[in-house]
């Protein structure tokens, strides 16, 4: 009886924990869902931002082609990257050395690839 | 009694039962946690990076020869006595010193800091540092 009491009781909490797991889990699960294009715009925008950063950095003449698929409207302004996925836009700033020039550019992905250049001290995207 | 099996009891069976399923949610909701606490949190973490690695870049401060190349993430002591950084380092702060603490730039007193190992040139040698970015 001790035995079985014991086993009652840990499958009450073990029962209690699973079902605020699921509704944690599901809550989570739902909000990335229905937020998935502005998660995604930041993703893009933050690998953009740091990838331009180190290629800015750099003390090389530097040419990168980047697969992005299709769909995807990019552009740089006033030393940020701005990434518009439907309708969420996501901005965020570039770290680079003050002698480089962020040239105002973009990139609409026509062929399914983003271009990052880098050219003495401009750096761009096509 | 010797060479007797030991038999596990139903009770302790169901015990562990039990803990593995907890577990097994626990492990779940740990994965779902953190992919949300990656999405949601990542920015300052990033933008340190950015900032160690443009530093690393920096032709203000890293070491150049007199065939007038520059070599990453080994840094100019006299260049950076002068404090000419380029960079604009906002919120982060960004320390540079050799392992032997006989030199040091800049300082950092921050929560969250990263470092990594650089060289430093102090004109004469070459010596094993590190540099530390916090925010």
């Amino acid at each position: 009886m001790k035995g079985s009491l014991i086993v009652h009781f840990l499958q009450f909490f073990a029962g209690l924990v699973i079902v605020l797991i699921i509704i944690y889990s599901s809550y989570l699960i739902t909000l990335n869902i229905m937020k998935r294009n502005w998660i995604n715009s930041k993703l893009f925008s933050e690998t953009l931002a740091s990838v331009l950063s180190s290629v800015s950095s750099s003390t090389f003449n530097v040419s990168l082609k980047i697969l992005v698929g299709k769909t995807c409207d990019v552009n740089i302004l006033n030393n940020k990257v701005n990434v518009r996925i439907e309708n969420e836009i996501y901005t965020e700033e570039i770290v680079f050395p003050n002698y480089i020039k962020m040239k105002e550019s973009n990139s609409d992905c026509s062929t399914g690839f983003i271009f990052i250049k880098k050219s003495g001290d401009e750096v761009w995207i096509e | 009694m010797k060479g007797q099996a030991f038999v596990i009891s139903e009770t302790m069976i169901d015990v562990l039962k039990n803990f593995l399923t907890i577990a097994f949610f626990i492990g779940l909701f740990l994965l779902f946690t953190t992919y949300n606490i990656s999405i949601k949190s990542s920015v300052e973490k990033r933008k340190a990076f950015d900032v160690m690695n443009s530093l690393l870049g920096d032709k203000c401060v890293i070491y150049q020869d007199e065939g007038e190349n520059f070599y990453r993430a080994i840094f100019d002591k006299n260049k950076l006595d002068e404090g000419d950084i380029c960079l604009d380092l906002g919120n982060f702060g960004v320390e540079i010193s050799d392992f032997d603490n006989l030199w040091r730039f800049g300082k950092t007193q921050y929560s969250e800091k990263f470092s990594i190992p650089i060289t430093v040139f102090d004109g004469q040698k070459f010596k094993f540092g590190k540099m530390v970015v916090g925010y």
